[in-house]
């Protein structure tokens, strides 16, 4: 039985035939894309069997690692990997130049906007947000308006979720502009890959995607004063969902990985950890803990996560945050909505990377819209991520509807809706199902440092898969998976890395 | 470094020791009233079922004692029998000594020092997790006890091994070697107090004209994975006197409690960076004296100041060095 047998019919049962598929440019006949034709003769020649025997080895090698993520509502164990298809996705260099230029312009007005909003405020005076929008915003931190941040960067860390919908074109789904996850799979996947599928990268020039935590480093030392900064990354701990990642990337990095605990602020606001040899200054702080726990002084005064006056230190100029605080109001869901207008207010530029439609409860005919609409809408509450506080109004009963209806009509500002935006297929190893389509997502990395207009983008990022079928929800906390994503090098650049690209440029 | 990580690599190091001195010791034991059994009894041995014949109470109440646990034991299982004993030992997730539990802490230790050790540690650590929650006692006792449990040894020798080509020679690496050597020299003097008291009826007298028990001297030293190299360094015949002195006070088996207090202070010194004529700190200090003694002891003093109280004062000793390192360095 071949790989590909089963794609088309398998199209068919997951109500996939509307989609834009990544690998076909028509699925029907197996008629790949260019830039995934040397692939899929690479897989073509493989049995299922062989195949299966790859995910085997790729499982057993995460699982062994200890590659893996916590579920939280999950009775048995609670340690799991996070399901890496090994079918890589492809994105061709010229879509990757759009991206890359339209999600720097989108960073770069974010940081402008941020750096404004916590000091002049000029967009709020200027009426291109209205002020209540941005007050009533769960994460907007009035506190921290004119606290300096070191070379006016707010969001270090970025990351950006990107759909194809049915028209084949690229948009921007959301900004996550707090504390971004999943890099560390983007980094684990194609280490992963090279080793159980050696031979798939020789048909092809990739771009590489190691340099990702040498930037960071770099970015992160570039926020202290001190020639030789100390730098820890923040955890919640060895049961946070995300822990894997915190320690890849600090035993990456080489910098110290701290909980909380080992924190302390002293009365001179300078930020200690208690080291065998007694204090040591923190000089920047990479932290993965939300604002809410990251100072029970300030913030939820029941967060035994964070440390105890490290508001004082960080507004005192003593220590670097990155991502710094109040970072959340501006990928809150229903100021997302006025990006394009921010790129615009900021750099005079239209958005390059068109946002999805977005209708905002809190505006009376986009309610009206929203509530006699319900069926053909996918509701999201402004402040929630994960995939968590969620309607997807098409798969939804109608008891369901109902009672996000009600939610709405209590809590305008909280909720938005778009329409479903049908995301593209990519091809998927599915045990009994040989290769299958299974919607994905795109969540590039995005760092900008050390001055604020200087921003490094991986190529690629991460994609996720909706691994359960039909479904549309990718994230891991909902039962999506990865993928190992390739942007290919343009033919005229010459790939140094890669043994054997050489006598493969003719297949480009 | 982070106390806290100082605090787990330090019972990293520990938990590993004595999963791996655990492991030995019930392999050896197993096979050692294997041997000592009559033939039937032998193969009855290896059934899942576990021993019919034969006294599993003199044979197995040694590993026991040399756990300390005996109490725990008791109030779970009653009467020694030799299938609890290995459940008790190899797999009891509640019993914080079993050699399931010993890794699993060991694992989770590492787990937070994750950015510190290096991945293949890691790995190999995780590996040992993982493997053994897949394995249960019937499994083991249906294929090879013995295999099973040299795997488990190998796998902490592979980290070991892997510790000395890939982590870094740090405050770390030293931290995680106190807790390797302390763990040592207290699960040395354990058993060798034990196998004493088992080959000498119970009085700890050892006369050298005595015809005394050579295949329980042997186990004895088998136990301790130091037959060989015993063979070695004492060429004449295996007596009471040399089988002591190599187990508690050699310069050269890297197993001796001596060569353990040692490497003890060493890697203590090592951390504070104190020279050899001062010490620094109490951790030092009793670490300094717990090795001297034992550099400068003969093995009739030993007799002079009666065996099983020597080798409890050992133990009592690397408690106190374990609290002063605590009280010095872990605590937050």
């Amino acid at each position: 039985m071949n790989l590909f047998d089963a794609y088309g019919s398998g199209r068919e049962r997951g109500a996939y035939t509307a989609a834009y598929d990544e690998m076909f440019a028509n699925p029907a006949t197996l008629t790949p894309r260019l830039h995934y034709k040397a692939l899929f003769e690479r897989l073509s020649s493989l049995s299922v069997a062989e195949f299966r025997q790859r995910v085997a080895h790729a499982d057993a090698t995460l699982m062994n690692q200890g590659v893996t993520f916590t579920v939280y509502n999950d009775q048995r164990g609670i340690e799991r990997t996070i399901p890496v298809d090994l079918v890589p996705r492809i994105i061709p260099s010229n879509e990757w130049e759009l991206l890359e230029r339209g999600l720097k312009q989108r960073i770069y007005a974010m940081n402008l906007f941020l750096h404004d909003l916590y000091h002049d405020a000029k967009i709020l005076t200027d009426k291109i947000i209205p002020r209540e929008i941005i007050e009533s915003a769960a994460h907007y931190r009035l506190a921290f308006r004119g606290v300096k941040a070191p070379q006016d960067i707010y969001v270090h860390i970025c990351g950006t979720d990107l759909i194809r919908g049915d028209d084949g074109n690229w948009y921007v789904l959301e900004d996550n502009l707090r504390t971004p996850s999943g890099v560390s799979y983007v980094l684990e996947n194609r280490l992963i890959l090279g080793r159980v599928f050696p031979q798939l990268f020789a048909a092809n020039r990739i771009l590489p995607v190691d340099h990702y935590t040498t930037q960071l480093l770099n970015n992160l030392r570039s926020l202290s004063p001190n020639p030789k900064p100390t730098v820890a990354l923040l955890t919640p701990g060895i049961y946070n969902s995300a822990y894997f990642e915190h320690a890849f990337l600090a035993q990456q990095m080489g910098i110290e990985l701290v909980q909380g605990a080992d924190l302390f602020v002293g009365s001179d606001n300078v930020c200690y950890m208690r080291t065998t040899r007694g204090p040591q200054r923190v000089d920047v702080i990479y932290r993965r803990i939300d604002d809410d726990f990251l100072d029970p002084e300030t913030f939820r005064p029941d967060s035994s996560l964070g440390v105890r006056g490290l508001m004082r230190a960080y507004s005192a100029g003593n220590v670097a945050l990155a991502n710094t605080v109040g970072t959340g109001v501006a990928d809150d869901k229903v100021i997302y909505r006025y990006v394009p207008e921010i790129i615009k207010y900021y750099l005079g530029e239209e958005a390059i990377l068109p946002n999805v439609p977005t209708y905002c409860a809190w505006e009376e005919a986009d309610r009206s819209y929203i509530l006699s609409n319900l069926d053909k809408l996918v509701v999201k509450a402004a402040n929630e991520s994960g995939g968590y506080g969620m309607l997807v109004g098409t798969q939804a009963t109608a008891q369901e509807r109902a009672l996000f209806a009600e939610k709405i009509r209590e809590n305008p500002r909280n909720y938005l809706a778009q329409p479903v935006v049908e995301l593209s297929t990519a091809p998927c190893f599915v045990e009994g199902q040989g290769i299958a389509p299974r919607r994905v997502d795109l969540r590039p990395y995005i760092l900008t440092g050390p001055k604020v207009d200087q921003i490094t983008i991986i190529p690629g990022g991460l994609t996720r898969v909706a691994l359960k079928e039909g479904s549309y929800v990718v994230n891991s906390s909902q039962g999506g998976g990865s993928k190992d994503t390739w942007v290919i090098a343009p033919s005229r650049m010459r790939q140094s890395q890669r043994m054997g690209a050489m006598s493969q440029e003719q297949e480009l | 470094m982070l106390s806290r990580e100082a605090d787990s690599l330090f019972w990293m190091g520990r938990y590993i020791e004595r999963a791996e001195a655990t492991a030995r010791l019930v392999d050896v034991q197993y096979h050692a009233a294997l041997e000592a059994s009559s033939g039937g009894a032998a193969a009855s041995y290896i059934s899942p079922e576990g021993l019919q014949g034969g006294d599993p109470h003199s044979l197995w109440s040694g590993i026991l004692e040399i756990s300390g646990d005996e109490l725990i034991y008791k109030a779970r299982y009653g009467d020694p029998n030799e299938r609890d004993l290995v459940r008790f030992m190899v797999f009891d997730p509640d019993y914080p000594n079993s050699i399931v539990s010993c890794i699993r802490s060991a694992r989770m230790n590492a787990q937070g020092v994750r950015e510190i050790i290096s991945s293949e540690m890691w790995e190999t650590m995780n590996r040992a997790y993982l493997q053994l929650q897949d394995s249960d006692l019937d499994k083991m006792l249906s294929s090879s006890p013995h295999t099973f449990l040299v795997d488990i040894r190998n796998r902490c020798h592979l980290f070991n091994g892997l510790t000395e080509r890939t982590m870094l020679i740090s405050d770390a690496y030293n931290f995680l070697k106190v807790g390797i050597f302390l763990e040592r020299a207290d699960q040395m003097s354990r058993l060798t107090d034990v196998l004493v008291r088992e080959l000498t009826g119970g009085d700890y007298v050892l006369e050298e004209n005595e015809d005394f028990d050579t295949h329980g001297w042997i186990s004895c030293l088998k136990s301790a994975s130091a037959f060989e190299a015993f063979r070695k360094t004492y060429r004449g015949g295996i007596t009471p006197d040399n089988v002591l002195s190599f187990l508690i006070l050699d310069w050269e088996y890297p197993s001796s409690v001596h060569h353990a207090a040692s490497q003890v202070e060493r890697c203590l010194r090592q951390i504070s960076g104190s020279g050899g004529r001062r010490y620094s700190d109490d951790a030092e200090r009793l670490a300094g004296r717990l090795h001297a003694d034992l550099s400068f002891l003969t093995v009739q003093e030993l007799h002079r100041m009666g065996l099983h109280v020597f080798l409890e004062d050992v133990q009592k000793r690397c408690w106190d060095i374990g609290d002063a390192i605590t009280n010095r360095y872990l605590r937050r």
